[in-house]
Parts: C-alpha cells; sequence; structure tokens
C-alpha cells in the first residue's frame, strides 16, 4: 500500500503582537508571531460540553448557552471584561490554569475581530485589542489570555480558555500601546 | 516554535464476525472543513454573522448559540455523528458533506451504522477527546469505505466538520470496521 504523508490536521491559536500609537488600532510596527500554544482546560470543556450535550461537572460547564469573546464596537477601556486580556503574573502557563490577573494600569480597547477567512490549507479568523499604558511607568507584559463567558449550572461564569507566555517579556513603556492579536487556525 | 492545539488523528479497526481484530492503523487527520471555523466564529461572538453550509448543501445560518452541538449520534442514525461514504474526492476545506455518504441499512450498499459514542482522557500536558463510532456490514457483499468524517448536529441542522479519505479499507459481509476521531489538546 503506498501512503502519503500529509501534515497532520491542528486546530490552534496563534499569538501575535505589534505595537501602536495609543488607543489606535493601526500597528505601528509589523505583527509578530509569538505563540502557538494555548488551550486550556476550560476550552476543553466547552469543546466536551457542546459535542456531548453533557454538562462538565468538574469544570462547572454547562452544555448549552453562549460563548462570548466580547466584540464590542465602541471604544472601551474597562466595561469589555471578556475577550483577549494580558497580564503581568509571573506564571507560567498551564493546561489547568483556570485564574487570570490583569495587568493594572493597560487600558483594554474594544475588541475587534475578523470573521473567517481563507488561507493557504484551511481557514482563519481573529479577535484583537488594543493595550494602551496611560499611566507614567513601563509595564511588563508577561501573559495573554481570551476570556469567554459560558453558562453554567446556575448562572454565567467567566473563564479562561487561552493562555500563552510572552518571551521575552513586552515591555509597555509609559504612554506606549501594544496591540494583541489571538489567531483562531483551522489548517490540514 | 512547536506546533500545539488541537491536534486530530483518526483510528481504524477492522474485525470480522466474531469481534477478532483484522487490522488497525492511526492517521493524522487532515481535513478541519470551513464550518467548523464558521461555527466557533458565531459561538464566539454570539451572533449568526457567518452564514454555515450545512451537510445539504443548503447555506443557513447557525440557528442560536443556546444548544450545543454534538456528535453523539444514536445507532441507526446516519445524519450525524462519525459516517462513512464512497467518495475518493481528494479533502477539502470547502466540504460540507460526504462525497458519497454510505446509508444506514442493511441493504446492497449499506452499513448498519452504531451509536456514535465520545470518550475523555488524560494526556500529559493536556486532555484527550474521542469521538467513536462502529459501522457493521450486513449488505451480503464487500464494502469499501474510501471517507469518513464528522458532522454535529446544531438544533435541527447538521454540519460537517471534519473529512478523511482512508485509502480505501474493505469491510466484507459480516465484518464491522470502527472509525474514532481523536483531539488531543494540549498546552
Amino acid at each position: 500500500m503506498t501512503m502519503t504523508i500529509r501534515p497532520l490536521a491542528v486546530f490552534k491559536t496563534k499569538l501575535y503582537l505589534a505595537p501602536a500609537l495609543p488607543y489606535s488600532s493601526h500597528p505601528t510596527g509589523p505583527f509578530q508571531l509569538i505563540s502557538t500554544h494555548s488551550f486550556t482546560q476550560q476550552f476543553f470543556s466547552f469543546q466536551e460540553a457542546d459535542l456531548t450535550g453533557v454538562n462538565q461537572s468538574a469544570t462547572n460547564i454547562d452544555s448549552v448557552g453562549t460563548t462570548i469573546l466580547a466584540n464590542g464596537s465602541t471604544w472601551l477601556t474597562t466595561s469589555s471584561h471578556l475577550g483577549v486580556r494580558v497580564s503581568g503574573a509571573a506564571n507560567a502557563p498551564a493546561f489547568a490554569d483556570a485564574a487570570w490577573t490583569d495587568l493594572a494600569g493597560a487600558d483594554r480597547s474594544a475588541q475587534r475581530s475578523r470573521a473567517p477567512y481563507t488561507v493557504t490549507g484551511g481557514y482563519e479568523f481573529w479577535f484583537e485589542r488594543t493595550f494602551t499604558n496611560s499611566g507614567s511607568s513601563a509595564l511588563t507584559v508577561t501573559l495573554a489570555g481570551l476570556i469567554a463567558s459560558k453558562t453554567r449550572k446556575g448562572g454565567t461564569s467567566d473563564y479562561i480558555i487561552v493562555e500563552d507566555a510572552i518571551t521575552p517579556n513586552y515591555s509597555l513603556e509609559a504612554g506606549g500601546a501594544l496591540i494583541v492579536r489571538y489567531v483562531f487556525s483551522f489548517l490540514v | 516554535m512547536n506546533e500545539v492545539g488541537v491536534r486530530l488523528w483518526v483510528e481504524e479497526y477492522v474485525f470480522d464476525c466474531g469481534g477478532h481484530l483484522l487490522s488497525q492503523k492511526t492517521s493524522p487527520a487532515h481535513s478541519w472543513v470551513k464550518q467548523v471555523a464558521q461555527l466557533w466564529y458565531n459561538r464566539f461572538i454570539n451572533t449568526e454573522s457567518e452564514a454555515i453550509k450545512d451537510t445539504s448543501g443548503s447555506t443557513v445560518g447557525q440557528p442560536t448559540n443556546t444548544n450545543p452541538t454534538r456528535s453523539d449520534a444514536a445507532a441507526n442514525d446516519d445524519a450525524y455523528g462519525i459516517l462513512a461514504g464512497t467518495g475518493v474526492g481528494a479533502e477539502s476545506s470547502e466540504d460540507y458533506a460526504l462525497g458519497t455518504k454510505i446509508a444506514h441499512g442493511i441493504g446492497a450498499g449499506q452499513l448498519s451504522y452504531g451509536a456514535t459514542t465520545n470518550t475523555t482522557g488524560t494526556i500529559t500536558g493536556g486532555k484527550r477527546f474521542t469521538v467513536s463510532r462502529t459501522f457493521t456490514n450486513l449488505s451480503g457483499a464487500s464494502i469499501t469505505i474510501q471517507e469518513v468524517g464528522l458532522a454535529v448536529l446544531q438544533d435541527t441542522k447538521y454540519y460537517l466538520w471534519i473529512r478523511d479519505l482512508t485509502g480505501g479499507t474493505a469491510v466484507g459481509n459480516g465484518q464491522s470496521a470502527a472509525y474514532a476521531y481523536r483531539m488531543d489538546y494540549t498546552i
């Protein structure tokens, strides 16, 4: 039997960073690929609950209900708490991570997105936010992540579903801004 | 940079009529198709912005986000879960259905579909989700499975997520073939 070796299909996220002018969605430098890692236990449980139609008691995630990665259409600094986030925490990303601490002082924009589009070998879509340091001293960005909400038994909770280390850490200078883009990639 | 994310594999097992394993193989799966990206996008932003092609070829808005996209089809249900077919067209991200689906049944050219089951396991650094189904050939003649795929049910619509060619797997009368899509999630 002849077997043709082809790449493994991967569904992954890719994390990109680009400097920007404060509160601007236009990068002032090229987007740089930082990581292709990332899904956490909570994302797995989303998928598991979805495909089985069964509540995931270990993570308290319901099999029904919305998943939202905030897609606000206006500029916001604090109120859109879902979607792309950055942190200054020191921990390395782990599959079991469930908690998230925001980087204080990094004002976040509303989230922007691009609907699925064709790339070589598949489809991608993305979400991004601009984080602006309006303070007077530099901030150190160590982690990026995605927060989603989903119904659970008795209510709705927010979950960290994607987490990546930013290596080397990014120094967000006072008055500076950083665009953080998560690309979801479905490739063959 | 390591390639991480959800890695997808397809496993194949063929059994004789006594349940003895005749062959098995595990191969990289290939085709996440367009609909899986659209379904995730719509779910994430909580809108129906992406019109999605269902397995009948109709382009429809994703009905709602309030129901799961289920894979756990019951026995005899050939509308979703893991599906088998005889189509040999190359895998493409644009696939929305199997090329030629083998219908459930015991007539000529048909396979008896078992239930699609889901299992969860732990792997190093993450979790594994496996979707599997057994097809039994009671048709009276050999059938060659050329393609398999995974379709999901959301509300009343069926959407293809994955399609793969098998390379041609003959399943004799009385024999059965089991397929599993294995999704490995790691960070």
